[in-house]
């Protein structure tokens, strides 16, 4: 912990300390009726199991019901959506509305996991959301939109799609605007959209920006809807988790994939993430692997959404051990077993490396993560290390021994390069749009 | 204001005669009828001036609704405007006609007394006009529990205003329905049998939570048996002011016809058949005959246009209330469904869709006083194209009048109704009411994977009326239950609609348990009961029209000669037309072939036995000549031909060509139905074409003439309308397997 975070701790608990044995200890005193919280939602909590606040959940609640705007940055899994769902719940039940709060998330799996949250919490109290993203029936949709939920959760492109084309809908009575992975949302160019969103939302509202990493341009968002926000931060800025181990792999890009096979046979028995640059990329590996007979199962952002959730579903389930994805997973994704995150191509924007270690080694547990550096990425890997503030140990493999796999890879790439074509040229025939470049 | 205050004096004084000049104060919206019953118009003009200038009065201190606002309707105005300060029970009142609406308390001293006053007047109205304005009966008749909210009253806001609660829907949603059943005899429908869903009361209550922040809702009223109307009221039955004076003069003809005084309004068909349709229920009614045709299409007509007339008030006052309201008001005006098509009606041919659309706008916008678009497209594309039916061998009269006009079987039209205008051929998704023929919408919604396809406009439908059913039997069947099948599916585009004004329970996908239908039928077949059964899901229940058939069609029969019924056994329907094919080959075909049974005819109702049968005769090298809806005329001649030459041994007809173009058949001597035909008619036509002057001297004698009919319990319904209900019953539980009746003395 940094004094960065212990200021803004200070402000509501001397008790916390950075060391996480006393961390514990304070977790057990507060409950979440300490922190102004009513007893209905209580309830909810306990049947959730949520027997005490989290730290993120600790800091931004007595803010929030405070009536102030906060920008929260904490890692995903932190309990984040508790920490502003239950304050707009609270209000929600002081001031029963249709189109109370709207919640902007950058990935569709994100907002059905935060739609699930404020499910499960406002149960008891009859709490209606709709989840508007992309891929989906537009007319259900706009149908869902007609019942009046109290709580909309949405990707802001289609958004700004059903505020254009829905007749009938708006979003003038929203009280409360909360922006999930609130940096992501402007990198990924949402920027345009979401400036529109702002445009049509009154300005006497509560605005919620929650992220794990803070751009400037946050703060450029910051200047544009927030009003006297509060700063709630619970960890260092970049820090990785301590229980965390990093290793980097360095080796030369024709030998990915045999190292890949070789960290995946070596490590058998966890659960794998594996990041890849793109969607192709994704689909390749996947491939590449199912033809090795690994259990491995796809994720990008050009299969359908029912897809994505099916394959999203089969990994959380354990019947497939290893995901496959870009960066559409990289963030907010709620999955609890993952063992083992192996960046196959390096990301290119630092700060995504630390979303995606993210992803394993959460709530206390250890994790690895092994990322890939090919002679032509080095200089992206300096980057990381420089942004993580330490050096990380190498990987050991023996190369005698790796190589051993190379005739079966090889094989195995010869297959699956047969199988993409055949994929690609089905996709040209049947007319599909979505045409993924071959790849090299 | 003096004035209204004085009439609130008068009213707690008790005196009548002030409360019928209020009554006639207030009625501004009923001119016409007003007009019709007191036939005192002079002393009514005198009111109205009056109250011409208390409007004046008022609309001088009240905001003035702008003129944009497509309902010129002063008082709809006035009464929109007290809606925005009156509480929110006035506000239900709101749009029915009845409303007496003293209008002018908002004074808020007053205001609470006039209410209840009000709408005591509002029953003593109807009392009185019921009475023709004996007043003096009345007093002591004015209880409180008279005293009810008379837009509720209002079948059409009780059916179609509220959400379904979760009880009844779950018991609408078991297979079949929880309903409760009730028998009713009325004077000229016969027996009812009424249906209505209850909801199910025994599944586990829901724990109301302690907290929620859910809003308080008001769930539709389950329904209610209909009432048989004793006098024809239009307020009672609140029929829309704007047509009341083209009510009458439309239905001027059945009238007439039925040699009945025009101040009857309706026939009695029509009043009892009218009972039922604006109790928003489904309806069956399969005694529909050529004479009555008349009678029932206007009165469906009227519930159309009456239907469409409420809805559009609504939305009118809606759209002056939305324009008004302030930004962040709460309050919801939900009045549409999720496409703007409401009502469709299916008819067989475009003669029977011509007849609608003439009615429709003689009760609508009879010449002078409206206009109708597209009116010369129309009556060209609708008029002509009729059958030349043979001067010499007259076709019989049932045949004349089915194919009387414009005969094709291709056609649909979208209707919108305005103010003052009926505009036909609009979009479909601009129009209110369609009317088409199963094959012109079946084109339409189109079969899975076909390009262009396009169902959205059956979504919200409300108001599905089938006329003639029977003939979509002799049409295609098929197309009907596929164009069934596609009602209330969620639109695939939006097609321009207004979500926040889309009625929750057609956002909830409710709709097919909202929707009323009307099916009309010469004769009763469990085909159309099923659609009845399977399809329509109406939540305020169906009714019935289920009378036995006394005397079946074989009285009709002159001619002595035995009728012969075969029962074969047969587990479900499906299984009966193999057991039915097995029993005709084992038990009737090899008897049949005897050279002395020649001149046999087998008519065969279904097509697909029909083709079965041609297979089996080709495969078994009999002799037959065919002819079907297929058959091109020189073979059609030339098998008829054969047949009356003794050179072709059977003949096979198919029902559907008897129906199309209805052949006199030559020297027939044996008949074999292979099912018991689906007109009843046709069975006695065809029975008497065995006379003696259309028989082949030289091809068999008189004393051998047989009729032979196969049926099986599935056909009971068919067998019951050739020979009467009660000997089919007999028949079809006896131990024996044939019967024989003989005709002819």
């Amino acid at each position: 912990m940094t004094a960065d975070s212990e200021q803004s701790e200070d402000e509501t608990s001397i008790t916390d300390q950075p060391t996480l044995n006393e961390q514990v200890d304070d977790e057990a005193t507060v409950t979440f009726k300490d922190l102004g919280i009513v007893d209905v939602l209580c309830e909810a909590c306990e049947e959730l199991k949520w027997k005490t606040p989290s730290k993120i959940q600790k800091e931004a609640i007595p803010v929030a019901l405070e009536g102030k705007d906060i920008i929260g940055l904490a890692e995903t899994g932190s309990g984040k959506t508790g920490a502003f769902a239950l304050p707009i719940l609270q209000a929600l039940l002081e001031n029963p509305q249709r189109y109370f709060a709207l919640i902007l998330t950058p990935t569709r799996e994100l907002a059905f996991q935060i739609s699930e949250q404020f499910e499960a919490l406002g149960a008891s109290i009859g709490v209606k959301c709709a989840v508007i993203v992309g891929g989906m029936d537009m007319v259900a949709q706009a149908l869902m939109l007609s019942k009046k939920p109290h709580i909309i959760i949405a990707t802001p492109g289609r958004l700004v799609d059903h505020l254009e084309n829905t007749k009938g809908f708006n979003l003038k009575a929203v009280k409360y605007l909360v922006m999930d992975e609130a940096d992501r949302i402007l990198n990924m160019d949402f920027e345009v959209e979401v400036d529109k969103i702002l445009r049509v939302i009154p300005r006497e509202r509560r605005t919620y920006l929650f992220s794990a990493t803070m751009t400037k341009k946050v703060q450029k968002l910051q200047r544009a809807s927030l009003q006297d926000p509060v700063k709630v931060e619970v960890s260092t800025k970049y820090q990785t988790v301590d229980k965390l181990q990093q290793y980097y792999l360095f080796i030369p890009v024709k030998y990915k994939d045999v190292y890949l096979v070789h960290v995946l046979n070596e490590l058998s028995g966890h659960s794998f993430i594996v990041f890849v640059a793109t969607c192709a990329g994704a689909l390749r590996a996947a491939l590449l692997l199912r033809n090795l007979g690994l259990a491995a199962v796809p994720l990008h952002g050009q299969m359908s959404q029912n897809k994505r959730l099916a394959a999203l579903n089969k990994f959380k389930n354990k019947s497939r051990s290893i995901l496959i994805c870009t960066d559409v997973a990289s963030r907010g994704l709620d999955i609890p077993h993952v063992d083992v995150v192996i960046n196959l191509d390096i990301p290119l924007h630092s700060k995504d490396y630390i979303h995606r270690v993210g992803r394993t080694a959460r709530a206390g547990r250890a994790g690895k993560a092994i990322t890939f550096v090919s002679q032509y990425d080095v200089e992206l890997y300096q980057r990381i290390e420089q942004l993580i503030g330490k050096q990380l140990p190498k990987y050991d493999a023996e190369e005698a021994e790796v190589l051993i796999l190379q005739e079966r890879v090889a094989e195995a790439q010869r297959l699956t390069n047969i199988l993409l074509r055949n994929h690609y040229q089905f996709q040209i025939i049947v007319g599909r749009h979505s045409l993924l470049p071959f790849p090299s | 204001m003096n004035k209204k205050k004085r009439i609130y004096k008068h009213k707690s004084q008790g005196k009548s005669k002030s409360k019928i000049r209020k009554n006639k104060n207030d009625r501004v919206i009923n001119k016409k009828s007003l007009f019709n019953r007191y036939k005192n118009k002079q002393k009514i003009k005198e009111e109205m001036d009056k109250k011409c200038v208390i409007e004046k009065q008022f609309l001088a201190q009240k905001l003035v609704y702008s003129e944009s606002e497509e309902e010129g309707d002063v008082y709809d105005q006035l009464v929109t405007c007290f809606t925005k300060e009156s509480n929110s029970k006035r506000q239900q009142v709101v749009d029915s006609d009845i409303e007496s609406d003293c209008g002018s308390e908002h004074l808020n001293d007053v205001q609470n007394k006039l209410d209840s006053n009000s709408r005591l007047e509002c029953e003593e109205q109807m009392n009185l006009i019921q009475n023709n304005g004996n007043i003096t009966d009345n007093e002591n008749e004015v209880t409180d529990d008279e005293v009810v909210d008379s837009d509720l009253c209002d079948s059409f806001t009780k059916h179609y205003e509220f959400d379904l609660s979760d009880e009844l829907l779950v018991s609408l949603s078991n297979t079949p329905p929880s309903s409760e059943n009730v028998m009713k005899t009325w004077d000229v429908l016969g027996n009812l049998s009424i249906t209505i869903p209850k909801p199910v009361t025994t599944i586990m209550k829901k724990m109301k939570p302690k907290i929620t922040i859910l809003e308080e809702k008001k769930f539709a009223p389950t329904g209610m048996p209909p009432l048989p109307l004793k006098t024809v009221d239009f307020d009672k039955l609140y029929l829309k002011s704007q047509i009341h004076g083209n009510i009458v003069s439309a239905n001027k003809k059945n009238l007439i016809k039925w040699d009945l005084e025009i101040s009857e309004i309706f026939t009695p068909l029509q009043k009892e058949l009218f009972a039922i349709m604006n109790n928003y229920q489904d309806l069956l009614y399969s005694e529909r005959t050529f004479s009555k045709a008349d009678e029932i299409c206007y009165i469906y007509c009227l519930h159309v246009i009456n239907h469409m007339l409420k809805t559009r008030t609504k939305i009118v006052h809606h759209n002056a209330k939305i324009s008004k309201k302030s930004e962040h008001s709460e309050e919801e005006f939900r009045d549409q469904g999720i496409v703007r098509p409401k009502v469709l009606i299916l008819v067989p041919f475009k003669s029977a869709a011509y007849k609608i659309v003439k009615t429709l706008i003689d009760i609508l916008v009879p010449k002078e006083s409206g206009q109708v678009v597209n009116k010369n497209r129309f009556e060209e594309d609708f008029t002509g194209g009729e059958l030349l039916m043979p001067k010499k061998n007259p076709k019989p009269e049932d045949y004349e009048l089915m194919f009387s006009g414009n005969t094709e079987d291709t056609f649909r039209v979208g209707m919108t109704i305005t103010k003052k205008t009926l505009k036909l051929y609009t979009d479909f998704y601009a129009s209110d009411i369609i009317v088409a023929s199963p094959l012109g919408l079946r084109i339409l919604v189109g079969v899975e994977g076909e390009e262009e396809r396009d169902f959205d406009f059956l979504a919200s439908i409300e108001l599905l009326i089938m006329d003639q059913a029977d003939v979509f039997l002799m049409q295609n069947w098929d197309h009907l239950l596929h164009v069934l099948d596609h009602f209330h599916l969620q639109p695939k585009k939006t097609h321009g609609t207004d979500f926040s004004r889309v009625r929750m329970w057609a956002v909830n996908g409710w709709s097919k348990y909202y929707r009323q239908t009307l099916i009309f039928s010469s004769i009763a077949l469990p085909e159309i009961k099923s659609i009845m059964n399977k399809k329509c899901q109406n939540y305020a229940g169906k009714v019935i029209v289920d009378n036995p058939i006394e005397h079946g069609s074989i009285r009709q029969v002159v001619l002595q000669v035995p009728h012969i019924y075969h029962r074969f056994k047969a587990d479900s329907p499906l299984e009966s037309v193999e057991a039915r094919f097995e029993y005709f080959i084992k038990h009737i075909l090899p008897k049949q072939r005897d050279p002395l049974m020649s001149h046999t005819l087998i008519y065969v109702p279904s097509y697909f036995d029909y083709v079965r049968l041609r297979n089996y005769f080709k495969k078994e090298d009999i002799g037959f000549v065919q002819i079907c809806e297929y058959s091109k005329d020189s073979k059609i001649a030339r098998a008829r031909d054969m047949f009356f030459h003794t050179e072709a041994h059977f003949l096979l007809y198919s029902e559907r060509v008897h129906f199309f173009r209805r052949f006199r058949i030559k020297g027939i001597r044996h008949i074999i139905f292979y099912q018991p035909p689906t007109y009843p008619h046709f069975y006695s036509e065809m029975c008497n074409l065995m006379q003696e002057s259309n028989q082949n001297r030289y091809g068999g004698s008189e004393c051998n003439m047989t009729v032979s009919v196969l049926c099986s319990r599935y056909d009971a319904q068919r067998a019951a309308a050739l020979t009467g209900a009660a000997r089919a019953a007999r028949a079809l539980s006896s131990d024996r397997a044939v019967h024989v009746y003989l005709t002819g003395d």
